[in-house]
């Protein structure tokens, strides 16, 4: 099985099975919606908006078990294989059972806001969906073999020859070059985690800087060739090591939106239940 | 030459360094990797010779082997002399000369300062690789979410029901302000219908129980007069027995569920009324576009009072207006005018006896005296000009008659007109004397009661009140009488209508009155001429018109017993 595979199996994996399931549900409850005629505007209150509701509630429930049935590391692998397929596509589900059960109002009210939290969530999964897709492929291709250790290492020992290397050529460069070396870093706060290319580079600059203005030289000096050579490559292992990071942030960032905002739902869920049948 | 090279191996807690003293005695010391080095230095970044250290006239005298350098005070060099206290940096290794000791020529500490790898644990210290969270972890903020949410949309709302709800409140003084009694605004499922809005973030006005629906009680606490749609004891199947006000009263949908409008609603008995109501003697209904024909409620005989329907456009008999009055519509409407006494003519336009009430919904009641006096006064005397009949009261009226002649008599101002030719006086006014004796005034009182029944029964009295009015005999008095008046004020009493929308029409669109030749000519229009504009709820090419835009649901006569409510 190649990589791909492992990766599009959630997708296929039993999954047009859900598939099928979700797009039956959201077709049933469309035709339902289209053909219900309730007295008065569509509301959650009459029959078939409580029905709506209460599957969207234990859709909600179902859908949040799975932060659970995840770390039950005990069950079979295959098995999450399922769920992770029936979460994906009932989640879409839920979107059309919650707005049909909504009946499109929408007000500055707990029962909003939980609808856009569901919302929120959804659309936060189906992010984290094509980042799975995706991503893990991306992070493959960019690694090509290495670990981010041993990337680091590397860049290290560059670091270390290019210093060397460095040590004979002008104090302006030596500077940049020892800046180089003690000031760059990957990785950072989750923004420069996100946008590597937009950090500001003690290794790139010290590169610009040299093939600038001390270019020519290096038809002379032998020492500012090899350095460029050496910062060529050391920036081309930051640009992969930042890449890795970059993704492996994008891996988890979307699931710090996901559990908080499915979590935040639960909250509003009960909230908005209680309200209803509080003052009913 | 001696020399003491002094290795700091590794720093105590106490902040001084473990060390090795190793003496060295050779013309030259050589710093390297190499093993024929003096001293030997392990790192590999350091050079198999590096560095040479000899004597030249009393000082040392350093010397970078090959391509290598070496820094002294930060200072990169290959060859240089130093001196007690100069720092040396050799790649990884900081050398310091000391001062002197007896018996060496040079007193040298050496540590390796920068150790291989410590680069890479530096570059590892300031990167932050790892994933790391805004602020909180993913199951802080799961935390914060649901925390607050739960405060938001569970805890404040429960505390403004329990200090704000007190039972026997009224609606004024339950309290209004203050963040924590309004917190449970957020539990509001959608806006007020906008004749409720008044009740604003006083929930509990109407939801009284927590957990329990509202009940007709609340609803009836104001809207006392919301009455049974059918009689029940006739029409079960219409009773509102057992149902709630919510079932149909829809709140906080704005204004679109509150009451129901749509035709649906009620077409679904009345496209088939006698599929549920039996006993009904409704004509079936389900959109505007199938209305039956008008079937205006009309007298059918005035002892006793009683009514009849009959379809507007029913041939034999034709439905009428049994109201008593006599009124030809078209001569009143005649396009040169009606003539006037005065000799004049007048063009009379329907809102000359029509008037719109205040509200522009209906009419006004056509007024005798407003209307009618002007042109038909109740003169009956040409010797007194003056003098007309009160209209409204015939006794009234036979009395001011007699009043006037006796009048006349008691001041002596009469002679018998038998003598005279002039028809439009019944007697001559003379200038005589006034009856003085009991026989005179007899007499004179005799002549005034019998000019006045000549009167009564005559062109001005039977006669100019038959204009207008059906004349009865009263058996009992053996004299004529004045039929009753019913002018009926609403022909579909089961429906509403309203006249002021419709301001811009000519009257004459709807009511046909100037063909009208009589009073009992009953001049509603079909309800063809109001489907000319008005078309069921789907219409595109129409008024949009349902059920409720004519029709009311539920009856104020037919009131629900307190007890059921």
């Amino acid at each position: 099985m190649s990589s791909r595979n492992v990766h599009d199996s959630f997708f296929i994996y039993k999954g047009l099975k859900f598939l099928w399931y979700a797009v039956a549900l959201a077709f049933i409850s469309i035709v339902l919606y289209i053909w219900h005629n309730p007295l008065g505007e569509p509301n959650g209150g009459s029959w078939l908006g409580y029905t709506l509701g209460i599957i969207s509630a234990v859709l909600v429930l179902w859908l949040t078990w799975f932060g659970v049935r995840k770390r039950q590391y005990a069950v079979s692998a295959t098995g999450l294989k399922v769920w992770l397929s029936a979460h994906i596509y009932l989640g879409l589900a839920l979107v059309v059972t919650a707005t049909l059960h909504s009946g499109f109002q929408i007000g500055w009210n707990i029962h909003s806001i939980a609808y856009i939290l569901m919302l929120l969530t959804v659309l936060s999964g189906v992010v984290g969906v094509f980042i799975y897709a995706y991503y893990p492929k991306l992070m493959t291709k960019n690694r090509a073999g290495l670990s981010l250790d041993e990337m680091m290492g590397q860049i290290s020992e560059l670091d270390q020859d290019i210093l060397k290397a460095g040590q004979q050529l002008p104090e302006e460069i030596n500077t940049a070059l020892l800046k180089a070396a003690t000031e760059t870093s990957i990785g950072g706060n989750i923004i420069e985690k996100l946008s590597p290319k937009n950090i500001d580079c003690p290794t790139l600059n010290a590169r610009n800087l040299i093939e600038e203005k001390f270019a020519d030289m290096g038809l002379r000096d032998q020492n500012i060739s090899k350095v460029i050579a050496l910062l060529a490559k050391k920036t081309k292992l930051l640009r992969r090591a930042r890449r890795d990071i970059q993704i492996k942030v994008i891996l988890r960032v979307w699931l710090f939106f996901h559990i908080p905002l499915s979590i935040g739902l639960l909250a509003a869920l009960f909230s908005h239940i209680l309200a209803v049948f509080f003052y009913w | 030459m001696k020399v003491l090279i002094r290795h700091l191996l590794k720093k105590t807690r106490s902040g001084g360094y473990a060390q090795r003293d190793e003496d060295i005695e050779s013309p030259a010391i050589r710093f390297g990797r190499g093993s024929e080095c003096e001293v030997h230095l392990t790192d590999p970044r350091i050079l198999l010779i590096q560095l040479e250290i000899t004597e030249r006239s009393g000082e040392l005298y350093l010397e970078g082997q090959g391509d290598s350098d070496f820094q002294v005070n930060d200072q990169i060099l290959t060859k240089s002399t130093v001196k007690t206290g100069d720092k040396i940096h050799l790649g990884p290794y900081d050398i310091e000369v000391l001062d002197n000791e007896d018996g060496y020529d040079a007193v040298l500490t050496i540590e390796y300062s920068r150790p291989l790898g410590d680069e890479l644990e530096a570059f590892k210290k300031r990167s932050n690789t790892q994933f790391d969270s805004l602020g909180l972890s993913t199951r802080g903020w799961a935390w914060v979410l649901f925390i607050g949410i739960i405060t938001l949309g569970i805890l404040g709302p429960l505390t403004a029901y329990t200090i704000k709800y007190k039972k026997n409140e009224t609606v004024s003084e339950t309290k209004k302000n203050g963040i924590l009694a309004t917190a449970d605004k957020i539990w509001l499922s959608g806006p007020h219908s906008s004749v409720h809005a008044h009740f604003g973030d006083r929930c509990e006005t109407c939801h009284t129980d927590a957990f329990q629906q509202v009940g007709n009680k609340v609803c009836f606490d104001c809207h006392d007069d919301a009455g049974h749609h059918a009689d029940p004891s006739i029409f079960p199947s219409a009773s509102l027995d057992g149902q709630q006000c919510q079932d149909c009263h829809k709140e906080h949908n704005g204004d679109q569920g509150l009451l129901i409008t749509t035709e649906r609603f009620c077409s679904n008995c009345h496209s088939e009324i006698l599929d549920v109501a039996e006993n009904s003697k409704l004509k079936n209904v389900s959109n505007f576009n199938e209305h039956p024909q008008f079937r205006p409620t009309l007298i059918k005989t005035h002892q006793p009072l009683t009514f009849e329907r009959v379809t507007i456009d029913q041939k034999k008999p034709k439905p009428i207006d049994r109201s008593n009055l006599k009124f030809p519509h078209n001569k009143h409407l005649k396009e040169n005018g009606v003539r006037h006494p005065n000799g004049t003519r007048t063009v009379l336009q329907c809102g000359f006896c029509h008037e719109p009430e205040t509200g522009g919904v209906a009419l006004l009641p056509v007024s005798f005296e407003k209307h009618c006096a002007s042109c038909h006064d109740l003169k009956f005397e040409p010797q007194a000009p003056n003098r007309e009949m009160p209209h409204g009261n015939i006794s009234l009226a036979k009395e001011y008659i007699i009043g006037t002649y006796a009048e006349f008599a008691l001041r002596g101002n009469f002679i018998e007109s038998n003598t005279l030719n002039d028809e439009t006086s019944t007697f001559r006014k003379l200038i005589g004397d006034k009856p003085d004796t009991k026989e005179k005034k007899k007499a004179a009182l005799e002549w005034a009661e019998a000019k006045a029944e000549e009167i009564v029964q005559g062109r001005y009295g039977r006669g100019l009140c038959g204009e207008c009015h059906q004349i009865v005999e009263n058996k009992k008095t053996g004299r004529w009488d004045i039929a009753t008046v019913h002018v009926p004020t609403k022909w579909l009493p089961k429906s509403f209508f309203n006249h002021k929308p419709h301001k811009d029409r000519e009257c004459t669109t709807c009511h046909d009155a100037t063909k009208s030749e009589k009073a009992t000519d009953i001049l509603l229009p079909s309800i063809t001429t109001c489907q000319e504009c008005h078309g069921g709820e789907t219409t595109t090419t129409k008024v949009k018109s349902t059920c409720t835009e004519c029709h009311g649901f539920h009856r104020e006569d037919l009131m629900m017993p307190k007890e059921k409510i």
